[in-house]
């Protein structure tokens, strides 16, 4: 159930978009579609920028097989801030200090944004179906001529949750960020 | 020149497999171990062993990374030991990646260590990650007439009293093989956390063994040793990693000699 109200969700979405010729103030700014980064084994996403391009909002439907360890659907609004851009020719610009935060939901049966009745309050003090991330993404953007869509992008995305960070900040002697820090990549389309 | 360099970068980070997550709540990944528990219980069988079983009984391992350096280091100097039990709770949060950061420390454990399901291992998607890298939740195995029975007893985890398999300890702590029995599992049948409903019977199977040497537990980050029941079945409930002590405990002759060693 859960499960399928979030494909909707994000069918919806990324239809209402795709449907779109001429771009009305709904349709989404970019696409994106992306390997790993704890967001699903792929995932698509689809979003808007803000204040001339520094900043992005968007929402990712991903999917984990169950021979890659799921099977998990999960949903993710990310933020992401794009401080500045270095110009290296022309076409091409690279971001390598963005920064930001997503919010990744898992419909799952085995998970849950609460506990049963039988534990008493505080028993277990997170919840097992929302996970914090904070990122740091490094962008290459390569900007096309002509056509439906503006730039090409290609990035790299590092980052951890609230449980791992929790968990290194107690044993900074001891785990190290390799061990902590997880990685995903993926290609960004721009509209026009 | 930069750009060389950036794709370098990435192929080095690529190389490392661990770090192309697809979801905290994996299961599994490429480099996570399939029964380690199983393995364990194969190589300590597949050593002669002498008169005596020698092996360290600790708990609660979960957010304790530090911890478990120093107590890898320790327990590696200790002489003729057979094994290591860890008696649940190795992850905090029910993740994968917390039984990872476990392993890799515990594994530098000279002789195998051997674990048995916790509350926190069970949490969100925990069970089917614990089960695939160590193994059955319950299991067993005689060691020099010694039968230790490691199984789960995180009878708050489930919505209905299923746990513990009364059926399957009742068939395992009856067997006519063993010499000698030792219980293994997280929560105390006296514990708030186990039902109420299977207390009295689980007490009086082990009540009811007359080779049933000790009942060993976790989960209360307080060590104790009794008789709680006053029957004669002797309980005892191990240091969790943050206390930095541990019990080592020799079996010889049916006979108990415990020691505390701070780590």
């Amino acid at each position: 159930m859960k499960t399928r109200v979030l494909l909707i969700l994000c069918g919806a979405m990324l239809g209402a978009g795709a449907r779109a010729q001429n771009r009305s103030a709904l349709s989404p700014d970019f696409y994106t579609a992306q390997f790993a980064g704890s967001i699903g084994y792929i995932s698509v996403g689809a979003g808007y920028t803000f204040f001339k391009n520094k900043m992005d909002v968007s929402l990712h439907y991903g999917f984990v097989p169950k021979r890659m360890g799921g099977e998990f659907h999960i949903a993710t609004a990310r933020f992401v801030y794009q401080p500045w851009q270095w110009p290296i020719s022309k076409r091409l610009t690279l971001s390598p200090f963005n920064t930001g935060i997503f919010i990744s939901y898992h419909a799952d049966s085995d998970l849950s944004t609460s506990w049963p009745s039988r534990y008493e309050d505080g028993y277990y003090w997170w919840q097992t179906a929302i996970r914090f991330h904070l990122l740091w993404e490094q962008r290459l953007s390569f900007a096309l001529n002509g056509g439906r869509f503006s730039h090409l992008q290609v990035f790299t995305q590092l980052n951890t949750n609230e449980l791992y960070a929790i968990s290194y900040l107690l044993n900074t002697g001891s785990i190290k960020p390799s061990e902590f820090v997880k990685l995903g990549m993926g290609v960004r389309v721009a509209l026009r | 020149m930069m750009k060389k360099k950036g794709v370098f970068l990435l192929f080095l980070l690529a190389a490392c497999a661990d770090v192309w997550e697809y979801s905290p709540k994996q299961k599994f990944d490429r480099d996570s171990p399939v029964g380690v528990n199983t393995q364990g219980v194969e190589r300590i069988l597949s050593t002669p062993g002498d008169d005596t079983v020698s092996f360290v009984f600790i708990g609660d391992a979960q957010r304790f990374y530090e911890e478990q350096e120093h107590f890898v280091a320790k327990v590696n100097t200790l002489p003729n030991l057979d094994f290591v039990i860890v008696a649940g709770d190795i992850a905090d949060f029910g993740l994968l990646q917390e039984l990872e950061w476990a392993h890799s420390r515990l594994s530098k454990l000279k002789v195998p260590y051997l674990t048995v399901i916790g509350n926190h291992d069970i949490v969100g998607t925990g069970e089917q990650a614990f089960t695939r890298f160590y193994g059955p939740l319950n299991y067993s195995f005689t060691f020099l007439g010694y039968k230790f029975v490691f199984h789960n007893t995180n009878s708050k985890e489930y919505a209905t009293a299923i746990v513990p398999d009364m059926n399957w300890l009742a068939r395992e702590v009856t067997d006519p093989q063993a010499s000698y029995v030792v219980g293994v599992s997280h929560v105390a049948p006296f514990d708030a956390d186990f039902a109420r409903s299977l207390e009295m019977e689980y007490a009086t199977l082990l009540r009811n063994q007359p080779n049933f040497l000790v009942s060993l537990h976790a989960h209360q980050h307080r060590h104790s040793d009794g008789y709680p029941y006053q029957d004669g079945v002797r309980y005892v409930v191990a240091h969790h990693f943050e206390a930095r002590e541990f019990v080592h405990f020799k079996l010889i002759n049916g006979q108990l000699i415990k020691t505390i060693q701070p780590f």
